[in-house]
């Protein structure tokens, strides 16, 4: 059987959790190649913010400045967490390393 | 005047994009615990719109999913000893080999009914994100053709951009 060689320059495209504001509509995983295209999902601007010590939330700002109710109570819950338990670091749940 | 308690102090508006953040390696897949606590349904972004449904082709070949993630019947186990990352198709007929050369992930794939591939996987430190690369070639249905194997890589796998070769891969003879 012939053997191809393909070498692939690939892009990081990885996987972005997309949390509407409108909660009718749900959340969804999609794939973006970079910051860029959370910038055109945002029409432009989205702003970087950061909630957990593993992750980047990008607030998308629109003309329409619906409240998220997911995303403020997923950023509420582990604050008062922290704070319940004394301790304003975040648990690294993130399970990387090398071979 | 008390507030009212059901009003966060602090609240967000607007849509919300969460990515994971891998440090000086930039960006990388939204963690999965966050996956799993929003329940959130899956998709493929291409280009902003939607990928396009492929049904089965004349061939009777089983179409090519629009999300590639690897299935349930594919079995990945680490080799210790090797420090390789196998799949196997469940019925043994498909596999694919990952392991780290030279600080670049490579893979080897030999899906059934086509022809093996070598696949360059790039450069990062991170086990998950090579086997999420991984994960994206080989997650379709083992019985591909080469044809549609190169043209999912291609148009599918969004792995066309950033330098991609566009001219097929030349196969050598073994």
């Amino acid at each position: 059987m012939a053997d191809n060689k393909i070498v692939l320059w690939s892009p990081d495209i990885m996987k972005a959790l997309f949390i509407p504001a409108d909660s009718a509509r749900k959340v969804e995983v999609i794939d973006i190649s970079g910051q860029d295209d959370i910038h055109a999902l945002g029409g432009g601007i989205s702003v970087p913010s950061r909630y957990d010590s593993d992750s980047i939330m990008f607030v998308i700002q629109r003309t329409t400045r619906e409240m998220n109710v997911r995303a403020t109570g997923h950023i509420e819950v582990p604050a008062a967490e922290r704070i319940w338990q004394g301790t304003r670091t975040c648990p690294l749940t993130r399970s990387t390393g090398t071979l | 005047m008390a507030g009212n308690q059901n009003v966060p102090a602090y609240a967000i508006h607007g849509d919300v994009v969460v990515v994971g953040d891998g440090g000086s390696e930039g960006l990388e897949d939204v963690p999965q615990r966050l996956i799993e606590t929003f329940g959130a349904d899956i998709r493929m972004q291409r280009d902003h719109k939607d990928a396009p449904k492929r049904e089965r082709n004349e061939d009777g070949i089983l179409r090519l999913p629009g999300l590639p993630t690897v299935s349930e019947n594919w079995l990945r186990a680490v080799n210790e000893d090797t420090n390789e990352v196998r799949y196997q198709w469940w019925d043994g007929k498909s596999e694919a080999i990952v392991w780290k050369e030279d600080g670049r992930w490579k893979m080897h794939f030999t899906p059934a009914g086509a022809e093996s591939l070598h696949v360059d996987l790039g450069k990062t430190r991170s086990v998950n994100k090579a086997l999420s690369r991984a994960d994206r070639v080989i997650g379709m249905a083992p019985e591909v053709t080469t044809e549609q194997l190169w043209d999912y890589v291609v148009h599918e796998a969004h792995l066309s951009d950033g330098g991609f070769p566009s001219q097929r891969p030349i196969p050598t003879a073994t």
